[in-house]
Parts: C-alpha cells; sequence; structure tokens
C-alpha cells in the first residue's frame, strides 16, 4: 500500500472535527476547516485551490455522518449539517459515499494502444480481432470503443506489448460488482449488492470513495454523561505500538468508561462454535463455515443464499461482549472498536451494539485529545488477558487454529480450511463447496487479506499489523485452557 | 572525495503515526538502491512537533538534524535528489 494524500486530509478532517467538539467550538470553526487546511499560499492538488476546497467540505460531510450525494443546495454551511446530525437522536447513516467532485468518473475498464505500437507490416492485432475493431490508422492501430467487446485478445497477441488495459480502481478491487455508473456516467454504489468490504474505499487513487463516520455522536456520547463501553477488537494491538494496558488507559483516557476487549467475547465464541460444529458433523451434515467476518455474511445473504445453511449461528466475537457490557450496564452505549466498516451492519442487526468507530477515527480521536498510548504508563489492573486462541480471531486462520484446539471428538476428525481475502474467485469456491467439492468439513472465511489485522480502516500495514499480533501470541504460553468451558456461560 | 551522506529521522509517535509517516517504509528500498550506504533512515519517538494543536504539520520528519513538516515518501525523494543528486 502506497501513501494516499486523500487518506491523510480524511483523518485531518476527523481530528479537526473532534477537537472543535471537545473545545465547543465545532460551529464556528467547522467552515473554516477548508480554508484552513488549505490556505491561500498553499500548492494546490487539484485544478486550483478553490476545488481542493470544495473537496475538503464533502469530506468534512462525509465525517458527520452525511452523504455528499445529499447535498441539494451548495451553499448550506457545514455547521448545518453539523446540527442537524447532532440534533437526531440517532442518526441513520448509510455506510459510504462516493465524492462525485472527487471522482474522474473513470471510463469503463478498456484496452488502449500506446505509442508504443510501430504499425508493423504483421499486424496480429487487426486480424486476431473477434470483432474487427482494431484498425491502423495514419501508421498507428487505433481501436474502435464502439465495436471492442474488451476480450484483450489484442494485448496477448501484440509483439511489441503496446497495448494495455486501462482498469476502474474502485470496480476493479470490488469482488461482487456493486459499483456502475448512473445515466450520468458517476459512479454509484449499488447497496443491494454491496458486501461493506470497503475495499473500493483504498483503491481510488482520488479517495473519492469514503465511509460516511459515525463519530459525532459517539463523540457526543463520549462527552456526555452517559456510561460509553468500548468493546476493543483483538486487531486494536497492531496498531499503535503500545501494549493492551496502554490502550485501555487510552481509550479510558478519551472518555469510555469501560474497555472490554472483544477477545473475551471470542472466547464464547470458540467454545459455541465448536460444540455447534460437532453437533453438526454428528448430524451427518458435511461442513460448517465460520460466521464472525460480517462481510463474509453479506456476501452469503447477497451473492451466495445457497450456503446459508452451512453458516455457523453462533454469534460473533462482538455479539457477546456487547451482550456482556450490555448486562453489567444496561444503559450503556456500546461502541465497537475495530478495522471493519461491515461491523455497521451487523452492529445495525443487532440490539446490543450502538455505534461502530474504525482504527482511523480512533487515531484521529487519540491526536484530537492529544492522548499517545505508546506514552503512558498503562499502569492500572489489567484486566484478565483473553487466552492467545480467542486474540487470534485478529488473523487469518485464527478462528480455525483456535477450534483446532479446542476440538476433543476423536469420533471425527476435524479437517479445517481457511479463505482469505473474498474475490470472484472465492465466491465461486465457496458456490462449489456447496454443491460437495469441498473436502474438509470446516471453513474459516474472512474477508480481507491478514483477517482482520488487513480490514480497511487500519493505520498499520496489514503485514505488519498481522506480525505484531502474531508475535506477540507465539510469545504468549497461555492457550484456551478446558476448564475455561466452564466459565464461558452465555450471558 | 569522500561521497555525501544524509540522516533522515521519522517521527514515528502517535500524530505522525495516524498521518502516515508508516508510508515511509515503502521508499526505503528504493532509496537504498538509488543512494547505496548514503542515507541513513531512523523512526524515532515523538519529537513533540505536533504539540499544542500543531497537529496539522505532521508527519514531521529531521533532514540532517533540519525539521520538515508535512512529510511523505514523494517530498524525501525530491529532497533527496537535490542533496545527493540523481543517478
Amino acid at each position: 500500500m502506497h501513501y494516499n494524500n486523500a487518506a491523510r486530509i480524511s483523518r485531518e478532517v476527523i481530528i479537526r472535527i473532534a477537537r472543535g467538539f471537545s473545545q465547543k467550538d465545532l460551529f464556528r470553526m467547522i467552515d473554516r476547516i477548508p480554508v484552513d487546511m488549505v490556505p491561500k499560499d498553499e500548492a494546490n492538488i487539484r485544478c486550483c485551490i478553490y476545488k481542493d476546497r470544495a473537496l475538503i467540505k464533502y469530506r468534512c460531510m462525509a465525517a458527520l455522518g452525511i452523504p455528499a450525494e445529499d447535498e441539494t443546495d451548495e451553499i448550506t454551511p457545514l455547521s448545518e449539517y453539523a446540527q442537524r446530525t447532532l440534533s437526531a437522536p440517532d442518526p441513520e447513516m448509510p455506510l459510504l459515499t462516493i465524492l462525485h467532485a472527487a471522482c474522474t468518473s473513470c471510463r469503463k475498464s478498456h484496452f488502449h494502444i500506446t505509442n508504443a505500437c510501430k504499425g508493423c507490416a504483421a499486424r496480429p492485432c487487426t486480424t486476431v480481432c473477434p470483432k474487427g475493431a482494431v484498425k491502423v490508422v495514419h501508421g498507428q492501430a487505433v481501436i474502435d470503443s464502439d465495436s471492442c467487446v474488451n476480450c484483450g485478445k489484442c494485448r496477448q497477441i501484440c509483439p511489441y506489448h503496446a497495448i494495455v488495459r486501462i482498469p476502474v480502481p474502485c470496480e476493479e478491487s470490488c469482488p461482487v460488482q456493486a459499483i456502475r455508473d448512473n445515466e450520468a456516467g458517476q459512479k454509484v454504489i449499488d447497496r443491494q449488492r454491496c458486501i461493506s468490504c470497503g475495499r473500493c474505499i483504498g483503491s481510488c487513487p482520488f479517495g473519492a470513495v469514503m465511509e460516511c463516520s459515525q463519530m459525532l455522536p459517539i463523540l457526543r456520547r463520549l462527552h456526555g454523561r452517559g456510561h460509553v463501553t468500548a468493546l476493543a477488537a483483538p486487531a486494536l494491538y497492531g496498531q499503535f505500538g503500545a501494549s493492551w494496558a496502554q490502550l485501555e488507559q487510552a481509550l479510558l483516557s478519551i472518555g469510555f468508561n469501560e474497555v472490554i476487549q472483544v477477545a473475551q467475547g471470542a472466547e464464547e465464541a470458540i467454545v459455541h462454535e465448536t460444540d455447534e460444529l460437532y453437533s453438526r458433523l454428528s448430524r451427518k451434515e458435511s461442513f460448517m463455515t465460520s460466521s464472525c467476518c460480517p462481510s463474509y455474511i453479506e456476501a452469503v445473504n447477497k451473492h451466495i443464499p445457497e450456503l446459508k445453511p452451512f453458516v455457523s449461528e453462533t454469534p460473533s466475537p462482538m455479539i457477546y461482549s456487547a451482550r456482556r457490557a450490555k448486562h453489567q450496564h444496561p444503559d450503556t452505549t456500546v461502541v465497537f472498536i475495530g478495522p471493519c466498516l461491515a461491523k455497521r451492519t451487523e452492529a445495525a442487526r443487532s440490539e446490543v451494539v450502538d455505534f461502530v468507530m474504525t482504527f482511523e477515527e480512533l487515531g484521529a480521536l487519540f491526536v484530537a485529545a492529544e492522548v499517545f498510548p505508546p506514552e503512558l504508563e498503562g499502569s492500572r489492573d489489567p484486566r484478565r488477558n483473553p487466552s492467545v486462541d480467542a486474540q487470534g480471531f485478529a488473523v487469518s486462520g485464527g478462528v480455525a487454529g483456535a477450534i483446532a484446539r479446542a476440538w476433543n471428538h476423536h469420533d471425527i476428525p476435524l479437517k479445517p480450511a481457511v479463505i482469505q481475502h473474498l474475490d470472484k474467485k472465492q465466491i465461486t469456491l465457496l458456490r462449489q463447496a456447496v454443491r460437495g467439492r469441498y473436502p474438509g468439513n470446516f471453513l474459516e472465511v474472512m474477508a480481507c487479506e491478514h483477517g482482520c489485522a488487513g480490514g480497511p480502516c487500519s493505520l498499520e500495514k496489514p503485514e505488519t499489523a498481522e506480525k505484531k499480533i502474531t508475535q506477540r501470541l507465539s510469545s504468549t504460553k497461555q492457550t484456551l485452557h478446558r476448564d475455561a468451558r466452564q466459565e464461558l456461560s452465555p450471558v | 572525495m569522500t561521497e555525501k551522506r544524509v540522516t533522515v529521522e521519522i517521527c514515528m509517535g502517535t500524530t505522525c503515526f495516524v498521518l502516515g509517516a508508516r508510508d515511509f517504509s515503502s521508499i526505503e528500498d528504493q532509496i537504498a538502491l538509488r543512494w547505496p550506504g548514503q542515507v541513513e533512515i531512523i523512526p524515532v519517538h515523538c519529537m513533540d512537533f505536533c504539540r499544542g494543536g500543531a497537529f496539522h504539520g505532521a508527519p514531521y520528519m529531521k533532514v540532517n538534524h533540519v525539521p520538515v513538516g508535512k512529510a511523505h515518501p514523494q517530498l524525501l525523494m525530491s529532497m533527496l535528489e537535490e542533496m545527493l543528486g540523481g543517478k
């Protein structure tokens, strides 16, 4: 993953909004953000500073939870949008927004003949084309886009490698073809198809796809009088170069009243999922898949419905942890903190998780409050550390590994396998599994490469985050003890 | 004639990390290939430049001990080119 200025700008926007909110100055300063971030003497990124400022305004709208597409009047100030979000008791927020002013409305992916074409005598491109779309004009081959069917045969045959395919990055990254053009040629996300994996966000070189953040309602709770619980995903460990004790202290410093590690919920999930798997296999069912990745669940519901009967019914670790939080404090506001966008869809369906905050947003909040986790003492009494197996849910292979270690049924041998980085090919494989082509009996599916450590809203590089987590876990001797099954009754 | 050397300290404090300091690791190999042995890249703890609301200048780095704000990989590459020459 390379440097992306759009990601930096979006994070700075959230930092400024969070600072404005905590200093009780949001409505005055928010309208200044575009000008403060792109002052007169600043070199422009786009055509001019005015367009740069306009785009920052749309990024502010997304940070306020309002999709840029909702703008009907360019005069409406950001302070009014902020007021709108804050005055709604629980504002409905769509997950993603496309900033059409940032999007260059890339032409449909196509083949292009570059000037490396020598207009050779053989001209194989003209003969290989099944539609006769390649012609030689003034000594150079050109493709007639009206008759081209994008088969790519011309590219394969060109001896000079002069023909390139120009993709549409967001469409290319989407595993379920949920991005399409509307009548005006603008990119839109088809919500009926979208599985909330978030890959389009990182893929757009213009940063035109953004999450509609829940930051503002979360900030309102953190600065209010009510009790707020942070559910910290196990992947958090790989992000800030801090220990769990330091991370917990940092979360308490920015206003949370309590921190629960979601790995505690994973301990319950391991027990129940293992029992469920044994019970299903005893009933001669052929296999079962994991259920903790919400993007995978979206993919099953929207694209592979025939797989539904094979998906575990065990709730995710997030749900177990949230139930625990609500059991302890029935009026608490539960905020799940993770690297994942799709958790928003799972949270919306549940009755126990109120909001979802991404690692990027958490990082911005730390900066706004000048709370730096690696510098904290982290000296408060550490809670019981969840088991290594439960913390391993953060990385690919973690769920399957945990179930394999908890498996004590000698009558049925466990044959697990792992799918990570859900793409078109993997979705086809899953369809084939339903038709009996999967030889194993447990399948862990995580939509992101490297598992949650590689979630779309992480700060750390996926491979580095995964390494940090696995290194820590391999240095710890503790595993899920059999006796733990007694204490892990559902709340 | 001894070769010129450049020391680059990259701040890896929370503010700089959140605002993109991790991206420098993507050009370390390139730098080593273009200017072998001439550039020393040192990730350092928070250099305190971001305190008191000065987060908007992050990520920060120091090139030969001179602080540089809003640092990013392309900026560092062009600075090195200017100091060491393109090859």
